[in-house]
């Protein structure tokens, strides 16, 4: 599930000073047992931070380790649903069955999962109620979701389980629940490993070897979208955005990446959904994990985009607009959840209100090279400063000594 | 215009000062004592941010607890500061454009922008003090109530110091009206509780004895809020609370309706954003670009 890491291999990143400040803050928690649980061991950001993330802090001295919940697919059928309905979807209700389930699951997942640990963190809703089972030590919840305005039917179930945790972890300010009254909260962006498979650098030579490999044309302008085949991510508005593009200019072509993640039972259904449009148009490229689409094969696309798009409607953070833009690559994307933290409008990439106005946009970058170069060389330098693992280290150190520290 | 030119200077301390350090800065009776400091190593460079709240959280046990356990509030005060700081956030170099760092700080309600050099070294910050001054003497033909933050959270003159810290720690604000039978009393922010800390030399004793800050902060609410609460009306243009704002260096404001109802409240960011969403974030920028070069 993880590769071993080594932070010195980091001081051609972020120097050597940075890499002895995380060492002395390493040193006050030396040894700690620190344990991640999330539904997933991959696709999707949680998954892609943990894999980067847990390796890193025990080659810095802490006992962490990654635990995945084992559950059916019923249970991720209402864990989605939860995850919807905290991201807003007012529609929403829970009946007790469903309930049941989430609830089973979760029992039976304390019974064979390794909880015991100085430092227990929870990522996402799914295994939430695992509290119910803590014995010892300090619990976390690191929610991802934007939840600035969450069905209140279903966050209120959800609160009981909250309330039991010594501290929340929220990726924005507007997330963090305003009824979480006496909890520690932490709110700390996401970030990308530069020296990971998906974002290390890439010859020529390996990039092209991919984009044969999947018969894209690297004389042609590519656009494209990394992200889960779901409605908030909005796949059919990209091949909209393609179709207005490709009118004019006919050479364009489109890729869009995800992955079927086990927590996630919506995926093929929109998978389904998107390859149906898709083939309705000529020069679209929908690629999964199941086509051999590895990380490596993420990092070479992504590269290879002229434009990289994030039309979805609601967003945790969006790491694949961080990753494009370490790439150099220049994001048309709209303004939601995390996104415009990232994508300044006319400096690192695009924002939009409308499929039109990203269609025009992206037109725009296809046809002014050196502006798409300019904005890609602000937005590295934009991640460079402020989304790189190395400071989310940092501040899960800092934390760790704020909750167990000697 | 170049961000250099938009750029101000605030007090910053060292990642190896003590807390207390960072407590006499915040604390200090000037209204220009900074909310938040910018935290640099020897070299100047940016290690992280340090806020007034951070502060008040650790000193009532709600960050740091372990820590606390183990050394006590006098232990704590000797810790050095980078063990408490968060990560420093945004970070922008002095080659980024200034109108981007302005819409960055719009777009995302953040009041303030770290600017380094390629190796990190603090070169300034912009934040939304610096930006008012820019936009003061105007009249913008939007009323205040058209961008306040409504309805507020407010506290009794009766509750206790200790309360009105965990109220503060719990909402993440940094000012609550005092309000009685309706009525706007004053105003408690966190620089008038770190404050409290530091009158009569309290922070001498803390530092030396096992003073509980509970002791220190069951003295109630009207001991020590701002009396003389300056406000605006709903009705008032945005271009008044500007003025307020600057002259009187005070981040926020009460806004009073003519019955004297504490209807909302108006922050130096809720200003910059109410106004470029209204005005247009160029057309803000260019304005106090032409404040600043005339």
């Amino acid at each position: 599930m993880s590769v071993e890491k080594n932070i010195e291999d980091y001081e051609r990143v972020i120097g050597r000073d940075e890499i002895k400040s995380i060492m002395e803050l390493a040193e006050r928690v030396k040894g700690a047992q620190v344990v991640h649980v999330n539904a997933t061991s991959y696709g999707g950001g949680v998954a892609e931070i943990l894999k980067n993330l847990v390796p890193l802090a025990r080659s810095v001295g802490l006992d962490a380790r990654w635990q995945v919940l084992k559950a059916t697919p019923e249970f991720f059928k209402v864990t989605k649903m939860i995850h919807n309905a905290l991201q807003g979807d007012m529609a929403i209700s829970l009946n007790e069955e469903m309930m049941k389930i989430y609830l089973k699951v979760n029992e039976e997942n304390a019974k064979i999962v390794d909880l015991d640990a100085d430092v227990t963190l929870i990522h996402d809703p799914q295994p939430l109620p695992l509290i119910n089972y803590r014995k010892d030590g300090k619990w976390v919840w690191r929610c991802h979701i934007d939840m600035s305005e969450p069905n209140l039917t279903v966050w209120n179930f959800l609160k009981d389980f909250a309330m039991k945790y010594d501290a929340v972890i929220c990726s924005m300010e507007r997330y963090v629940p305003k009824d979480l009254m006496g909890l520690k909260v932490f709110v700390r962006y996401p970030s990308i490993d530069p020296l990971s498979d998906k974002n290390k650098p890439l010859r020529p030579s390996e990039i092209l070897k991919v984009l044969e490999r999947f018969d894209v044309d690297p004389d042609s302008p590519i656009i494209g979208q990394v992200a889960r085949f779901d409605p908030w991510k909005d796949p059919l508005g990209v091949i909209e955005v393609f179709r207005m593009v490709k009118e004019r200019e006919p050479k364009t072509q489109l890729i869009l990446i995800g992955s079927f993640a086990h927590d996630d039972p919506e995926g093929s259904e929109w998978y389904k959904k998107t390859v149906e449009r898709a083939s309705q148009f000529k020069d679209i490229h929908v690629l999964t994990n199941l086509d051999g689409v590895t990380d490596l094969e993420v990092n070479a696309f992504q590269r290879s985009f002229t434009v990289a798009l994030q039309l979805s409607i609601k967003e945790g953070f969006g790491l694949a607009v961080t990753e494009a833009l370490w790439k150099e690559v220049p994001v048309v994307a709209r303004r939601s959840g995390g996104i415009p933290l990232q994508v300044i409008d006319g400096t690192t990439g695009f924002l939009v209100n409308s499929l039109e106005e990203a269609a025009e946009r992206v037109v725009t970058l296809i046809r002014r090279p050196w502006l798409a170069r300019a904005l890609g060389r602000n937005g590295r330098e934009h991640v460079r400063y402020n989304f790189l693992i190395t400071r989310d280290l940092k501040d899960y150190l800092r934390m760790h000594i704020d909750l167990v520290g000697k | 215009m170049k961000l250099v030119d938009i750029m101000c200077v605030r007090p910053h301390i060292y990642w190896n000062d003590p807390l207390i350090t960072a407590l006499s800065i915040m604390a200090g009776r000037s209204r220009k004592s900074p909310y938040r400091v910018v935290v640099v190593d020897e070299k100047q460079r940016v290690k992280g941010v340090l806020t007034g709240r951070r502060v008040l959280e650790i000193l009532i046990g709600r960050r740091g607890t372990s820590l606390m356990e183990s050394r006590g509030v006098k232990g704590m005060l000797r810790e050095n500061v980078s063990l408490f700081i968060d990560e420093p956030r945004p970070v922008f170099t002095e080659h980024m454009p200034s109108l981007a760092v302005f819409q960055y700080m719009v777009e995302n309600r953040i009041g303030f922008a770290i600017i380094v050099d390629d190796n990190w070294v603090l070169q300034g910050l912009v934040d939304d003090a610096s930006i008012l001054n820019g936009l003061k003497g105007e009249d913008f033909g939007l009323p205040v109530k058209e961008i306040m933050t409504s309805p507020v959270h407010s506290i009794s003159p009766d509750s206790t110091l200790m309360e009105a810290a965990n109220l503060m720690a719990d909402l993440r604000v940094r000012r609550l009206p005092v309000v009685q039978r309706g009525e706007l009393k004053g105003l408690i922010t966190i620089t008038d509780l770190l404050n409290h800390l530091l009158v009569g030399e309290r922070h001498v004793e803390l530092l030396l004895y096992d003073v509980k800050i509970e002791d220190i902060f069951k003295e109630t609410v009207d001991r020590v809020m701002s009396r003389e609460v300056l406000s605006v009306a709903p009705e008032d243009d945005v271009g008044k609370a500007i003025e307020i704002m600057t002259s009187r260096d005070v981040s926020g404001l009460p806004v009073v309706s003519k019955d004297g109802r504490l209807v909302g409240l108006v922050s130096r960011i809720d200003v910059l954003v109410g106004l470029s969403k209204v005005k247009g974030v160029s057309a803000v920028f260019d304005l106090m670009v032409s404040q600043l070069v005339s």
